[in-house]
Parts: structure tokens; sequence; C-alpha cells
């Protein structure tokens, strides 16, 4: 026992009870000036972190605006000026990591907006400092996000060397860290990018479509696959991501296939095809598109893309009382698709709607209503 | 001259800052979001404005209309977009822009443009 707790017991003639109250008592104050102080301490530091990066972003983007304007240098590796400029960089740096990260970020920033020689030269600005070795040892971390992060700065960079370890990646459990790694391999495959997808049996979600759809749409369109290849891919997810690559980038030569998968088992694919050839003006697949009608019927989905595809192909002389016969189905959706169908035949349509309105005892008159809305059209 | 850079993002807009001012274009103003672009507007004189599409609170082309129709001047308009649908191209044009600049770009050709631009 502490001399001063002795005192204590002796001076005011403590119970063995109370001084355990006192010691309690004790514990916690010090423990809530410890925590109070930590918390100042987190604080402070969170702060200096913030105001460090902040200084940092400045002094990164004055630096890296002067190099970016010198975008018509040949030789960036042997020009005075670059050499300069990334000595300053080097100097801001001085084996900081936090700084290493912030120039990383500022590069990758400035990058995605500019192209040609601008972006070059930030590319070698980053190889010039080595900083793939920041990358590379983020890919090696354990932390998946921070994985995630150094795949997305090597892809950014090109960095062709690192697609080994970015491709083991394409299986991993977290589906960020996949989307990254898939992402990460379209990038760097410049040549025949997305390839792997012969062997690529995971899903392709909507984050993915939408990021190679963005990146493809930038590159020579003779590099852009005929997607039409993966159309028989054991992989659903893959099926469905070639025919919506196929609809945006118009391959047009690929309809025949598109109008096979017409008889596909999976309902997805079958939707996708008819929206497909629906948007691809595919005229002569409405034969095929027509041998849907009793397979639609009943699935309020498929009814929907059907009549949806047919009204954009279709023949409104032929093809108007074949809708109109959805204008009774049990859903709603369906139904609003056929009248629209219809209104897009023009006046053969719009009369065949009408006189099945008045057939029905004017029971579509809400939804003609409806469709006429001007803000709808 | 006095040039209008409208952009939310904060990296673009100092290089593009830097590079016109170091192409001896002018002083060049910056608007981080659609709002402080309209106050800016509203308040001072441009001689060029460049916008981009997407911006916190008024869009570019909220902006292109404001300054054609409310403002009702005629200092000429270039849109920077990342955006470079057909209809969101078209639908600058006519309501006042003159002309499309889409990101990625290079900022060699940018000040190629401005000084084209400025020229007329």
């Amino acid at each position: 026992m502490p001399g001063w707790v002795d005192h204590l017991v002796k001076e005011y003639a403590l119970s063995h009870a109370e001084l355990i109250i006192l010691y309690l008592n004790l514990v916690l104050f010090f423990g809530a000036i410890s925590f109070v102080l930590i918390l100042f301490a987190s604080r402070v530091t969170k702060s200096y972190h913030e105001q460090r990066t902040i200084f940092l972003k400045e002094k990164f983007r004055t630096i890296l605006n002067a190099i970016v304007v010198h975008e018509g240098i040949k030789d960036r590796t042997a020009d005075p000026v670059m050499a300069f400029r990334w000595q300053e960089l080097k100097s801001a740096i001085s084996n900081s990591s936090v700084a290493e990260n912030v120039l990383i970020h500022q590069l990758l920033e400035l990058k995605k907006n500019l192209t040609g020689n601008a972006a070059q030269i930030l590319v070698d600005t980053y190889y010039g400092l080595q900083l793939e070795k920041v990358s590379l040892k983020k890919l090696k971390s354990f932390p998946w996000r921070k994985k995630a992060l150094g795949i997305r700065e090597l892809a950014e960079m090109g960095h062709n060397g690192s697609l080994p370890f970015i491709s083991r990646h394409l299986h991993s459990r977290i589906l960020e860290l996949r989307e990254e790694a898939f992402m990460g391999v379209v990038r760097l495959e410049k040549e025949r990018p997305l390839h792997f997808l012969d062997q690529y049996s995971g899903e392709i979600t909507p984050w993915m479509r939408l990021n190679i759809y963005n990146y493809l749409q930038k590159l020579d369109p003779r590099t852009v696959p005929e997607f039409s290849r993966w159309f028989d891919h054991k992989s659903i997810s893959v099926q469905l991501f070639s025919l919506s690559m196929t609809r945006q980038f118009r391959q047009l030569q690929s309809l025949p296939k598109v109008a096979e998968l017409l008889n596909s088992t999976e309902p997805s694919v079958v939707r996708l095809s008819l929206k497909t050839i629906g948007e691809l003006d595919g005229f002569e697949f409405r034969a095929q598109v027509l041998a849907l009608h009793a397979r639609a019927l009943p699935d309020a989905r498929l009814s929907r893309r059907f009549v949806k595809c047919l009204g954009m192909i279709g023949d409104p002389a032929l093809d108007s009382e074949l809708i109109a016969e959805f204008l009774t189905h049990y859903s709603y959706d369906v139904k609003v698709e056929a009248a629209t169908a219809l209104l897009r035949f023009g006046e053969t349509g719009k009369k065949i709607l009408m006189d099945y309105n008045v057939k029905q005892g004017n029971s579509l008159n809400a939804l003609i209503t409806h469709l006429s809305e001007p803000l709808l059209n | 001259m006095k040039i209008l850079v409208c952009d939310d993002d904060e990296a673009l807009v100092s290089m593009i800052r830097f590079k016109l001012s170091r192409e001896n274009l002018g002083e060049v103003v910056k608007a981080m979001d659609g709002r402080e672009a309209k106050k800016l507007l509203q308040e001072n004189e441009f001689d060029l404005v460049i916008t981009d599409i997407h911006m916190p609170f008024h869009s570019g082309l909220e902006i292109i209309t404001f300054i054609r129709i409310e403002l009702n001047k005629t200092m000429p308009i270039i849109v920077l977009s990342a955006e470079g649908l057909e209809n969101t191209v078209l639908q600058a044009f006519e309501i006042g822009a003159n002309d499309f600049i889409t990101k990625p770009f290079s900022p060699a050709e940018l000040a190629v443009r401005v000084k084209r631009i400025l020229k007329k």
C-alpha cells in the first residue's frame, strides 16, 4: 500500500469497504483523465494530418500544374526543367508515406481529366519518382481496401508488370476487390481488352458494366471486341454483359446471333435479346420475335419486353392486333407498354387502341390520358 | 480579358487557371459550383466562360441559360464535360454554347480553342 494511502487510512480511520471505494474512485478518475487526454491527442493528430494533407495537396498541385504545362517536351527524362520539378517533388515527399499517397492521389485526380502528352507527363512523373513501388506495396498488403487502391493506381498508370498479381484477385470473395481487379485487367490488357472473359466465371456487376463501357468508349473502336463471341459463355452474367455491350456499341453484325439467343432457356437472356433487337432496329428478325408470343404471354416481364420490341420492329398493319391482345394483360406495366407500342405505330395503331378501348367499355381511358401527357413524350 | 472557369474539380480548375494564365490569356476566376458561378456572373463582367455540365446546385446547362436568357449576355461559352453524349452536346449548342470539349482533354488544345474564340 502506498504511503499516502496508509496515512489516509490511519488519519480518517477508513474501513476496508471505504478503502475499496476510494481505490475505485481513483481508478475511474485517472481512467477518465487518460480517456480525455487520448481523445484530445487523437483530435490533435487528426487535425495535424488533415492540415498536412491540405498543405501537401496545395504544394503538389502547384508543382504538377507546372509539370503539365510542359506537355510539349519530347525527352522528359533528360529535360532540366522536368528534372528540377521531380527533384522538388522528391524533396516534398521526403520518404513520408502520407506525402507519397497524397501525391499519387493528386496525380490520378489530374490525369483522369487529361489526355495525350499532358496525361503521359503525369504517368512519367509517377514512374520517375518510383511511386509504382508504393502502389505495389499496397497490392501486397493485407487490408482489401488498400489492395483495391493499389490495383486502381497501377491500372491507371498502365503498370503491365502487375497484371499477374491483379488477375489473382479476379475471383476474390470480396466484391469490391473483384470489381477493382476486373477493371484493372480491362485497363491493362490494352491490345485485347476483355479476352480474359473466356475463362471468367464470376459475376459482372452493374458497376463493372458501367465502368467497362465508359472505358471502352474512349478506346480506338477497332480494339473493341465483338461481344457475340461470349454469347454462349457458361456464365449467364457474361452472356448478359455481352448482350448489353452489343447493344451499347451498336454491333449490328451480331444481330443474327442475338436472334438465336431468343431460344435461350434463361428468361433474362431472352429479355435482353429482345431489348437488343428492338434498339438495334432488327426488323429482319420480326418472325423470330413473333415466335415468342406464346412463351411471353404468361410472364409479365417477358411480355413487356416482347411488346416493346414488337412496337419497335413490328409491322403496324400486321402486328397491331397481336399487340392489342396485351391490353388486357394482368400486369399494368404490360398494358402500358402495349398502348405505347400501338401509339408508336402511328394512325393504324392509334385506331386499334381507341377501338379496343371502346370495346372494353372505355376501361383504358386513364392509361391513354396518362400516355398523352406531353412530358412523357 | 477576364475568364470564368466553373467546375467542382479543384485539381482541374487549378490546372486550367495555371495554363490560361501562363498563356497570358487574362485573369482567370474560378467558381466551384453553380451557385458561386451565378453570383460571380451577376457581379462581374467576363469575356469568356468555361463551364462543366455536372456541378452542385446548378448544372452547366442552367448556367448557359442563365447567361443567355436572364443576363442577356453574348460572351462566348465553352462547355467542358465528361459527358460526350450527342443529346447533351446538341442541347448545349442549342441553348447558346459556342464550343464543347470532352473530358479527358489536352490543356494545349483548350488553350488554342480559348485563343481562337477570344480572337473572334
